[in-house]
């Protein structure tokens, strides 16, 4: 038996998390926190691990990776605020002595720290008298990195992207912005707009169809991406295909709470597409990687190969690292 | 078998369907739609992990101030979500606390569960639940050292969670739960929150749980059937655990069933209800030795005053004044014991949610009377108060309050409870009986009383009764009562404190006329303002709105005068010269055509205007009373301005 913490009463006393996520009901938010680790494992950029920083956070963590590599399928909907505090190492750098250059020494590996925030996705319409909602609240306010997910499958169908990021951005920007503290009247954060479910065909239609996807040269596989410079007006297109005329406000709105430069558009996919082995690269006649199952629900069919999953989390880190440009955390 | 009426609800989704979590249906009345989902999601337990299914959970909330208790049940996904994840369906029932305790026996977490798992959640009525009495033999089989070392635990103030029980199929770690509430006096469970699983990353509102891993912060990590102790074990959950060690098979289903008769509301982040808890066990491990000499003989419980008052209700329904007779005497016994306020709010909750209706034919029954004597004893301290009467007509009056009247013999035993020296309370309680007893009343009270009685009552409905009194007393064809009125009126300040303090703005201006009328009957000269204004520092503004309702016509300057010489006392300014210069300005404003014509020059030659042509003689009229009016309306600025 043993006490968990000197401190009674608050679970959460003085730890809020660096990073919230954000968006609807469904949007991919858990799925996205699944494929982390995988995708740090997959980089090209050998050596980065995601690491639980207290046995919580390992246990779930554990739990999100079988979700996707052993049950092969995505984690339920997420019913309470759940807080994940992890850890992004990257390899060890060498460094010279300028003394005695000629022989290199191995230097402190970069950390970056993460604590997330996940949600059920309905909590942001609600008042704020609920518990929770006041908790995510505050919780955006003393974050200083968003990970907004965009989920176009959804504003295909229901259309409410809007309403949540509306109703949302006001109440952060009702707390921060009325004093004197931001002169320039925007959010301090630093934000990750992902466009998520580019496997999904109706998304990834839209933007071969749109000829807003390239073949990277070097990549074997051939997959079609959007290249970063283009994201921005991809996403500017998805809300204009949306069911809810609003959904066209979305990316003004983002830049008007926003530096502009604290913003960042990303085209993410948890799992990836499907790749056939035997082909052994792209096929735009067969790339579903996920499909119905006999019980109804979802199975992930070939390799997991998360697109853009691990790129917004680090850039986020970067961005939020002491130290680096525009990591300033309240210097609006 | 206990039968209790339970609301109740279902948390989950409809198949396809693209929105989170939310009450799909639920039962009508007494908790809205909106509020069975913000208390279902308040006690959620974590993200739905299929292992831990199926989940059973207590929670607890207050809905218009009423306690109630809950109990989930978290099933088995059968379908999926319109993005073809699996949802659970969370089966709900709650049941008023109150009822809870106000039956012959408790309620355990095992019963209700059971109860709740008969029900077919269809329809939009509330169930009711038939439940099994509270089994202390079946709880005290339950016990292990996990059990007890948990509700020591819980009494430090900190969550438990108890971790290595993956084992453990729902049922028994429903039966463990169970137990350790059972260790704990009953009331704990008016503010414990259980579950059979949590996810320890989610913020959860869980006070004794199992999980996988304990949370990070915050919550006593206890491993199941593990005999350690650590050295940071606190001394206070050492004592209430060595203490509960003490008994064993007969003894501790003894002290479970006397636990369960503690169900006087106790919160668990009340450190004095905690300490509360380890003395009562201490207590009566003493009383036993004392009075046993040590042998493991317990006393049978005595019932708590809920089950008195819940038999009580019973047997006033069936008309059983007997049975009435004997209960009210063991009611009286309790009231003589101490009774402290936290008890009393509980009773006048349990009395709020269980109102007593004596029948017509027992209307003018002793008995009732003597019970409702006994009731009004323990509901509330004496001596009671004025202020008291208004907490009874909320408490035993229910939704009808004054509209209908009470019974006639509570209203008897509050009669005869009030002492003399609640006058407020004796006229409300007069006016519930009727006109007759009111005239009775007021017939031997003085003006000055019934102004006195107004003022310190700062009731509404005794205010209402005092101006009416007032009214019918303040005849013109009767001088000497006008006059008694009058003086009365001016002598409490025109009740300016009792208005000011139960009327909203609108509704003052409109009172103080009617006291201002009632003392004059006629609209107010010059002379009257200045007799009202004369003895009152800083009236209120509605005050001198009424009083300009009531103005008789050139009255202006006499209002603007007295309310600045009261401005210029109140500010010490009086014989200053300021105070000149504020009569000056005052004349000049007041001035007339005739006489301010020559003032007027000089102010226009000071101020460097010409002559302006002349004016007809309306307009010269017009221009008059507008200056008048901006004049009364600077000046009323003035006097207002804080």
């Amino acid at each position: 038996m043993a006490d968990t913490d000197s401190a009674p009463g608050d679970p959460e006393r003085g730890r809020e998390p660096d990073i919230a996520m954000w968006g609807a009901s469904g949007s991919g938010k858990t799925a996205f926190l699944a494929a982390l680790s995988i995708a740090l494992n997959k980089s090209r950029d050998a050596g980065w691990r995601l690491i639980g920083e207290n046995a919580v956070s390992r246990t779930e963590l554990a739990k999100l990776r079988n979700t996707l590599l052993q049950a092969r399928t995505f984690p339920a909907p997420t019913e309470a605020l759940t807080h994940y505090s992890w850890m992004i190492i990257g390899p060890a750098e060498t460094r010279r002595r300028w003394w005695w250059p000629w022989t290199a020494r191995a230097a402190r590996a970069p950390k970056i720290k993460l604590d997330f925030l996940d949600l059920r996705g309905d909590l942001y319409a609600e008042s704020e008298s609920n518990i929770d909602k006041k908790a995510l609240v505050d919780s955006l306010v003393k974050s200083r990195g968003l990970i907004y997910m965009f989920d176009p499958d959804r504003e295909a169908r229901v259309g409410d992207a809007f309403k949540h990021l509306d109703a949302a951005l006001h109440e952060v920007a009702g707390r921060m912005l009325v004093g004197d503290e931001y002169e320039d009247g925007k959010l301090p954060h630093h934000i990750a707009v992902c466009i998520t479910k580019y496997d999904d065909p109706r998304v990834l239609r839209i933007a071969m169809e749109g000829g807003f996807t390239e073949r990277d040269p070097t990549d074997e596989l051939r997959i079609p991406h959007v290249p970063p410079d283009r994201v921005r007006d991809f996403f500017r297109l998805l809300c204009q295909e949306a069911h809810d005329h609003n959904t066209e406000m979305i990316l003004d709105l983002i830049e008007a709470f926003f530096h502009k430069d604290r913003i960042k558009y990303f085209v993410t996919s948890s799992v990836g597409l499907f790749i056939d082995e035997d082909l052994g690269r792209f096929d735009p006649d067969d790339y579903l990687n996920v499909i119905d199952n006999a019980g109804g629900g979802l199975t992930i069919r070939g390799a997991i190969r998360p697109m853009n999953v691990m790129e917004p989390v680090l850039w986020l880190g970067q961005m939020l690292r002491p130290g680096a440009i525009g990591s300033g955390r309240w210097n609006g | 078998m206990e039968r209790l009426t339970a609301h109740w609800a279902i948390l989950g989704k409809t198949p396809e369907s693209l929105d989170d979590y939310s009450v799909i249906r639920c039962s009508s009345g007494a908790i809205s739609n909106a509020e069975f989902g913000m208390w279902l999601k308040a006690f959620t337990s974590g993200t739905m992990e299929p292992k831990a299914l199926p989940r059973v959970a207590t929670s607890y909330f207050a809905a218009d101030g009423e306690p109630w208790l809950g109990l989930s049940l978290q099933r088995e996904p059968d379908s999926q979500d319109g993005f073809h994840r699996p949802y659970a369906m969370t089966y709900y029932v709650c049941v008023r606390w109150a009822d809870v305790v106000a039956g012959p026996s408790t309620v355990s977490y095992r019963a209700l569960y059971e109860a709740l798992a008969e029900e077919d959640f269809s329809g939009d009525a509330p169930f009711g639940l038939s439940l099994a009495a509270y089994d202390e033999r079946h709880l005290a089989d339950q016990v292990n050292g996990t059990a007890r070392r948990a509700a020591a635990l819980l009494l430090t103030g900190r969550p438990v969670c108890v971790v290595r029980a993956g084992h453990l199929p729902p049922d028994r770690r429903l039966d463990f739960l169970d137990a350790v509430a059972a260790l704990l006096p009953y009331g704990f469970r008016h503010t414990l929150a259980v579950s059979t699983w949590t996810n320890s990353a989610s913020r959860h509102r869980i006070r004794l749980s199992f999980a996988e891993v304990p949370p990070t912060h915050g919550a006593w990590e206890l491993p199941w059937e593990a005999d350690d102790r650590p050295a940071s074990f606190p001394p206070q959950a050492l004592l209430y655990e060595k203490e509960l060690e003490r008994y064993q098979g007969d003894d501790l289903c003894d002290l479970v069933g006397w636990l369960g008769t503690l169900v006087e509301p106790r919160d668990f982040d009340d450190v004095s209800h905690r300490a509360a808890a380890s003395r009562l066990l201490r207590g009566r491990a003493s009383d036993r030795g004392t009075a046993y000499g040590g042998q493991s003989v317990v006393r049978p419980p005595k019932p708590s005053v809920e089950q008195l008052l819940h038999q009580c209700r019973e047997s006033i329904a069936h008309a059983e004044e007997q049975r009435l007779g004997a209960l009210t005497a063991q009611l009286a016994e309790r009231a003589r014991d101490r009774v402290t306020d936290q008890d009393r709010k509980t009773y006048r909750v349990f009395i709020r949610a269980n109102p007593i209706r004596p029948p017509e034919r027992l209307s003018g029954s002793a008995v009732v009377r003597d019970f409702f004597e006994i009731l009004l004893r323990l509901l509330y301290a004496a001596p009671m108060h004025a202020a008291d009467v208004e907490e009874m007509l909320v408490d035993l009056g229910g939704q009808r309050r004054l509209e209908h009247g009470l019974s006639p013999a509570l209203l008897a035993a509050m009669s005869k409870l009030l002492p003399a020296s609640a006058p407020s309370g004796r006229l409300l309680i007069a006016y519930l009986q009727g006109p007759e007893h009111l005239h009775k009343v007021l017939a031997v009270m003085s003006e000055d009383e019934l102004c006195h009685v107004a003022v310190r009552s700062r009731n509404r409905k005794v205010l209402e009764i005092v101006i009416t009194e007032a009214d019918r007393r303040a005849l013109p064809t009767d001088p000497r009562g006008m006059e008694a009125v009058r003086y009365a009126l001016a002598r409490h300040r025109y009740l300016i404190e009792a208005i000011s303090s139960i009327c909203a703005a609108e509704e003052s201006v409109v009172r103080y006329q009617d006291v201002l009328w009632v003392g004059h009957r006629r609209y107010l000269t010059s002379a009257d303002i200045k007799e009202i204004l004369a003895d009152l520092d800083s009236p209120p503004r509605t005050f001198l709105l009424a009083i300009m309702t009531l103005g008789a016509p050139g009255t202006a300057p006499a209002l603007l005068h007295t309310m600045a010489g009261g401005t210029m006392r109140e500010l010490s300014m009086t014989g200053t010269p300021v105070a000149d210069t504020v009569k000056a300005g005052l004349d000049r404003m007041l001035a007339r055509d005739g006489g301010g014509d020559g003032r007027m020059a000089r102010y226009r030659r000071r101020a460097g205007l010409g002559r302006l042509a002349p004016a007809s003689t309306l307009g010269k009229a017009l221009a008059g009373a507008s200056i008048v009016l901006v004049a009364a309306a600077g000046a009323l600025a003035l006097w207002l301005w804080p």
